[in-house]
């Protein structure tokens, strides 16, 4: 008896040695194969990957950049899978480090993090820090809230992930931040009709602000470039001298000029313009070539555009006139965007038709003044609305390039695409649908019960 | 190790038990996917396949609860032990043959997709990566499903067994994210269901895939490590 029993003593502790070391062998693989990071996005979109002209600009960045996320990284993996994924492949970048802390379980981590309570962080909120520069961001920031459905209820599309985590790393990379001054009280359009278009400007490392010219000594000492976004009226003679002021210190400037129903003076504008070789003409343009406009709506030009694949959506624009009178070297001006030749101007003022190609977009480097200067002028400015961004997206991009372009960027650089949509829409109507789903719910199973009856009955009749 | 995987096949497809388990899991599935796809007019199939892995919580350990505890029941067992075939040779079959028994189902799903692809486009990458999913979560929980039929001779017991211990893996990752801090990490890395929630949502990791096959070779070698002890405490 204690034979058998030593040998069950023996034999069991053996068996219990033999398990821990095979778990033992098994953890330890995979704690090692866990070390690769390498994941296949079999996405349609790639929604977990980052894309090449992040990328690019992550290989840029040489500063060391920490993104504090201020949450339990289990819980947070938990309520946003898709952003702690993507989050990763920045992380996989040499420069960036994750770091994700419990602010309930370490309350001290905020207060030196921002000693100040500049930012007023709390528990979620992501904290990105290079050096002195900092970023703050909510999970709001990363929603397009211009693609709100108020039948639904939700935002449709996808969350701004990437364009967001780029920007802000952008943005604390940056030796400087390029700010916009966009100009108020002549009837502009706002902020908040372009509101697509405004918060890709931030995500894409600008600042962006309202200005009145009328109420400064001269444009702020911080401004990198000026927007005038479709003024209903001319702008006053003092607030041309202060823009032309801010010209020749080597800024820039964006003129968006819709078509007016009316003859509505526009000369101190085209003053401005005069020096960048640049007139906006006081007509309306059509095209008459069907590949340049909507089917059956030929104001609803689509515009060949410098740089670009695609065309332009530009709804109800009107020309502008490249001087040939203010030729100079040093003063390049591009056209940007443009008709086919078979479009159709229709001057308003003189109420005369010409025939051919109509610029829409021109662009001018002026390397006469102490610093090189650069405007930008659009004959349209519904092409950067909401209602049209929602649609053509590519139009964003064009006008990014031409603000990068602007500021001295490279055209490209900046700009960070969408993640595309993907579409999971079916065509199927309710007929198929019940019929489909009486063969599957009813017919098939019926058939595999019904093989089962006779199995059963078969075995037991042998 | 064919032979022992043939006879249990035979006996799982000469009973009527198969045909009843792939049917009733095909009747609920089917409901779940006119409601989710073909009424919602969506190719998007994540909902139905998720809900897929939920139920193998529940049919899998009725597939399996025969697999060991049978052969006890009916006195087989000591037979078997002197059998040439290796005790490994031996469950590494039945389990196989319960693996069967699973993609039987699995397969059958793949005319979701299919009747799918004649009315619009389908995501080809999703779809591959959330059935390799599926499927690494049916074995795992075929293994733990063998595993709990070799520690009784109850075929029922065996299955609430199964059921029991496939809810706690399903719960782990749940109590991860409420534990947070270095046990929930822990808790979270040893959980299936956040790296089946991985391939549910897209990405596929070679390291995922590893683990689950490490998952069943564990509770496989459990289960040759408890018949091995009964079978010597029996002798």
């Amino acid at each position: 008896m204690n034979i058998l029993n030593n040998k069950k003593i023996r034999y069991g502790s053996y068996s219990i040695i033999l398990t821990i070391f095979v778990i033992a062998i098994v953890v330890v693989l995979n704690i090692f194969i866990n070390m690769i990071p390498y994941s296949a996005d079999m996405t349609e979109n790639k929604k977990f990957s980052i894309g090449d002209k992040t990328q690019e600009i992550l290989d840029g960045v040489e500063e060391d950049i920490t993104i504090h996320v201020l949450a339990d990284e289990v819980e947070y993996e938990s309520s946003y899978a898709e952003l702690y994924r993507l989050m990763q492949e920045y992380a996989g970048d040499s420069n960036i480090d994750i770091e994700f802390t419990d602010v309930e379980k370490n309350p001290g981590t905020i207060k030196r993090l921002d000693p100040d309570n500049f930012y007023e962080l709390s528990s979620g909120d992501i904290f990105i820090v290079s050096g002195d520069k900092k970023k703050k961001l909510v999970y709001s920031d990363f929603i397009d809230y211009s693609n709100y459905n108020y039948q639904t209820g939700q935002v449709e599309g996808n969350p701004l992930y990437e364009q967001t985590l780029t920007g802000a790393i952008l943005y604390v990379s940056a030796e400087d931040t390029p700010k916009i001054y966009l100009t108020t009280n002549h009837g502009e359009v706002s902020l908040s009709e372009i509101d697509t278009f405004s918060q890709y400007i931030e995500r894409n490392n600008y600042d962006i602000e309202e200005i009145n010219l009328l109420t400064v000594e001269a444009v702020p000492e911080d401004a990198d470039m000026i927007f005038m976004l479709s003024p209903a009226q001319d702008i006053k003679e003092e607030e041309r001298m202060k823009l032309v002021e801010f010209l020749e210190e080597g800024k820039s400037l964006m003129v968006f000029l819709d078509p007016f129903q009316q003859d509505v003076p526009i000369d101190e504008i085209n003053r401005l313009l005069v020096d960048y070789n640049m007139e906006f003409n006081k007509d309306t343009v059509t095209e008459t070539n069907s590949d340049y406009y909507i089917p059956g709506q030929p104001n609803y030009l689509l515009l060949d555009a410098k740089g670009l694949e695609t065309q332009v959506f530009a709804p109800y624009s009107r020309s502008i006139k490249l001087l040939k009178s203010n030729i100079k070297e040093w003063i390049t001006t591009t056209e940007i965007l443009y008709t086919s030749d078979q479009a159709v101007s229709y001057n308003i003022a003189t109420e005369e038709e010409t025939k051919g190609k109509a610029i829409v977009g021109l662009r001018t480097l002026n390397k006469g003044g102490a610093s090189p200067a650069r405007v930008v002028a659009f004959g349209n400015s519904t092409l950067i609305s909401d209602g049209v961004t929602s649609q053509f997206f590519e139009n964003v991009e064009f006008v990014i390039n031409q603000i990068n372009w602007a500021l001295g960027i490279d055209e490209d650089q900046t700009y960070i695409p969408a993640k595309e949509t993907v579409s999971t829409r079916i065509n199927i109507n309710q007929l198929q649908a019940t019929t489909i789903s009486l063969a599957l719910i009813i017919i098939i199973p019926i058939i595999l019960f019904g093989i089962g009856v006779i199995v059963y009955v078969r075995r037991k009749n042998l | 190790m064919f032979a022992i995987y043939k006879r249990e096949l035979k006996s799982y497809f000469y009973s009527p038990i198969a045909y009843v388990v792939i049917g009733l899991f095909f009747v609920f599935t089917s409901i779940l996917f006119m409601l989710s796809n073909l009424y919602s007019m969506t190719s998007d199939m994540s909902g139905v396949i998720g809900t897929m892995g939920f139920m193998l919580l529940f049919f899998i350990p009725i597939i399996t609860m025969k697999t060991i505890a049978e052969d006890r029941k009916n006195g087989t067992e000591v037979l078997l032990a002197t059998s040439p075939v290796s005790l490994t040779q031996r469950i590494t079959g039945k389990f196989l043959a319960a693996l069967t028994v699973f993609m039987s189902i699995t397969v059958l799903t793949f005319l979701y997709p299919l009747v799918l692809s004649f009315f619009g486009p389908i995501q080809m990458g999703m779809l591959v990566s959330q059935y390799v999913g599926f499927i690494l979560l049916g074995l795992a929980f075929t293994a733990v499903g063998v595993f709990a039929s070799s520690l009784t001779e109850n075929q029922i017991i065996a299955a609430v067994i199964g059921i029991v211990l496939n809810f706690i893996i399903w719960l782990m990752d749940a109590i991860s994210a409420s534990l947070g801090g270095f046990f929930g990490k822990l808790l979270q890395w040893v959980s299936l269901m956040s790296r089946y929630d991985e391939f549910n949502l897209g990405n596929l990791k070679p390291s995922n895939i590893v683990y689950f096959f490490s998952f069943a070779f564990i509770f496989i070698f459990l289960t040759i490590r408890v018949i091995d002890r009964k079978t010597l405490t029996q002798g």
